[in-house]
């Protein structure tokens, strides 16, 4: 199996500046999307994303993802709709979620909050404002009347993604969403039994699981050594090990133990002693890491498992500037559907 | 000496429509842009990022955003990211927002002028590398000079002895220098923004403008321009169904005379360079959507005139 395009996930973590670099070298590199977060309390992901659609010429860009708790929903159809008028809505994937993490790091959780609730109504919000209708329903999560609508016509379509991690919202997202961005995290494992929770969803909606985009990040890291490139790995992956959702690790075929280990490690002296526990069989669990010809091998598991959109994050590679030639090079030429 | 002018633009045309006219009104000398946080139309930051990107030189500013449709976090990171891309060319603009921004959102604030203080000093603290809670911005680094806009006497109080800026969008020229002696005691600069009504099609445009004013504005204010209750009933009835130029037919002209810069060119570039002293910075809004590129060329002119005079 191939996928449909092969993508960035960048973090709005760095200067704006040299994200906008990145996503511009992307551009110019022939990868297919990049996606921004809305990660916690950094750059602000809509800024981002617009100045990268101002000043790139053809890549994707993809909200992935921004909540309707930090702002009212329809400001979320207003961003988006703002995000399409600047680069064309065919440049934009607009992801959306409950962003629990975010939340707590903000120390916001409103009183009563109900993520998944609030995310299903937002997306059916966001479809009907983004098609130029009205609301169309009397929200329970979220001030608004049925009679609300934009006051502009959005162009569009808009494509409006859903991030999810666990089954009720991989199942809403298959229902209600025209794809799924799944979360930090993944295996080939996870991947595939994600397709099976949007298959149960996309049933409810008398639709086939085949008509939704899935798009990840996947832990990428690509070099002419594959020592060094899966070493360069080892801390982020610690990292998510240690804060994970449980049922992305016991889908992946990881041997608890090796994980364990890792979780043991991270919470008593931090990821880079997390690191040194992060055992081969991890990597080759959640990452795609060594050289070009491992990565496409890897990939390959990922897509066999009915992943469509790999967005390489995080290391990329010891050098990562050779690995985005790399990426965009060779391995993007192996594994994307042209 | 000359006192510097910019533009006001509601988001309600395209973005790259608003970014050429931002262009225009730099390239004829306007040195801000402020773009409203408007109801349902495109996104402020969107807009902003855009404009910021698409000009040479202009501050841009938020004028003004509300504390109740983002997290006052969200907002101030996005006022910062605005800051990191475009160094020193970026403000902050509060207020408590007023019926065309939040009814739409369905959004009814319980304690306005709380919750604006308490956004302001949450913003505030953020963009200085302080810390609200858990939350923290500790990348930002370019200071943001903040505005708050109001028309009641507590907002302009809370501008007056916090703010950097004070915005003043429904002062009359008659008491304008009033005001602004009230406003600047503690240091805090005054961006005057009113309307140029320099011929008879400007004013049949002007006047439908005062609706929101007529129904958001404080009791004194309605009283002054001849609003009684039943009038401004009879006027929201006809805005919340969406008939404006009704609405408008409800006002009295001579709210033009009273709030907007009226009279032939060289009249209003007269009554302008005669204020000069009460005001820091002229923000120029647009009377209309579909002439906004000659009211820009038009004003521009007046307003380079009233320069000349001072």
């Amino acid at each position: 199996m191939t996928f449909t395009g092969l993508g960035l996930s960048l973090s709005n973590e760095g200067r704006l500046h040299d994200t906008l670099a990145i996503a511009q070298r992307a551009d110019a590199l022939g990868l297919d999307e990049v996606s921004l977060p809305e990660s916690r309390q950094h750059r602000a992901v809509m800024s981002a994303a617009a100045a990268t659609l101002a000043t790139t010429e053809r890549v994707g860009v993809r909200v992935g993802i921004a909540n309707p708790v930090t702002r009212h929903p329809a400001v979320l159809a207003m961003e988006a709709a703002t995000l399409a008028e600047i680069g064309g809505p065919q440049r934009l994937a607009f992801g959306v979620g409950a962003a629990v993490w975010t939340m707590r790091a903000l120390g916001y959780e409103p009183a009563g909050w109900q993520p998944y609730t609030q995310v299903v109504e937002t997306v059916r919000g966001l479809r009907r404002w983004l098609a130029g209708e009205e609301l169309g329903f009397q929200p329970t999560t979220f001030a608004g009347d049925p009679s609300n609508r934009l006051d502009f016509t959005p162009v569009g379509p808009i494509r409006i993604d859903v991030g999810a991690v666990n089954g009720r919202m991989m199942e809403a997202a298959g229902e209600i969403a025209d794809g799924v961005q799944l979360g930090a995290l993944v295996s080939p494992g996870y991947v595939r039994w994600s397709r099976d929770r949007l298959a149960t969803g996309a049933a409810r909606a008398d639709r086939s699981v085949d008509e939704l985009l899935v798009s990840s990040n996947v832990l990428c890291s690509v070099g002419t050594d594959r020592v060094e490139a899966r070493a360069a790995v080892r801390e982020v992956l610690a990292y998510y090990l240690w804060r994970v959702e449980g049922v992305v690790v016991e889908t992946s075929g990881a041997d608890p133990d090796d994980v364990a280990a890792v979780r043991t490690a991270v919470a008593a002296n931090g990821p880079a002693a997390g690191a040194a526990r992060v055992s081969e069989h991890l990597v080759d669990t959640f990452a795609c890491a060594g050289t070009v010809d491992d990565v496409i091998d890897q990939l390959g598991a990922f897509a066999d498992a009915g992943l469509h959109l790999p967005l390489a994050w995080h290391t990329l590679g010891p050098d990562p500037h050779h690995a985005l030639e790399l990426l965009a090079g060779p391995i993007r030429s192996a594994v994307v559907h042209t | 000496m000359a006192f510097p002018w910019g533009v006001w633009f509601e988001p309600v045309q395209p973005v790259a429509r608003i970014v050429d006219l931002a262009r225009l009104a730099e390239a004829h000398g306007a040195e801000v842009c402020f773009l409203a946080d408007e109801g349902t139309d495109r996104d402020l930051y969107v807009a902003l990022t855009a404009v910021v990107l698409g000009t040479e030189r202009m501050t841009v500013a938020p004028a003004i955003t509300n504390p109740f449709s983002r997290h006052p976090v969200t907002t101030a990171a996005a006022i910062a990211t605005l800051a990191e891309l475009a160094p020193g060319r970026v403000w902050h603009g509060l207020g408590v927002g007023g019926s065309r921004v939040l009814a739409p959102l369905d959004l009814v604030p319980q304690r306005p002028y709380s919750d604006l203080r308490d956004a302001f000093e949450v913003n505030r603290s953020l963009l200085t590398g302080g810390e609200v809670g858990t939350a923290r911005l500790n990348w930002s680094k370019e200071a943001v000079p903040i505005a708050i806009a109001g028309r009641g006497p507590r907002v302009q109080a809370l501008a007056a002895r916090e703010a950097d800026w004070v915005i003043l969008s429904a002062e009359p020229p008659v008491s304008l220098p009033q005001a602004a002696a009230r406003l600047r005691v503690n240091g805090a600069k005054v961006a005057w923004s009113a309307y140029l009504a320099y011929g008879a099609e400007q004013r049949s445009r002007v006047l439908g403008h005062f609706s929101y004013m007529a129904i958001d504005a404080p009791p004194a204010i309605r009283e002054r321009a001849g609003l009684s209750d039943g009038r401004v009933d009879a006027i929201r009835v006809e805005m919340l169904a969406g008939r404006l130029d009704a609405a408008a037919a409800l006002l009295p002209d001579a709210l033009v005379d009273e709030y907007a810069v009226a009279g032939d060119p060289e009249g209003c570039a007269r009554r302008i360079a005669s204020l000069a002293r009460s005001f820091d910075l002229f923000m120029l809004p647009m009377n209309d959507i579909e002439h906004c590129d000659e009211h820009i060329v038009a004003s521009a002119e007046i307003l380079s005139r009233a320069q000349a005079l001072t």
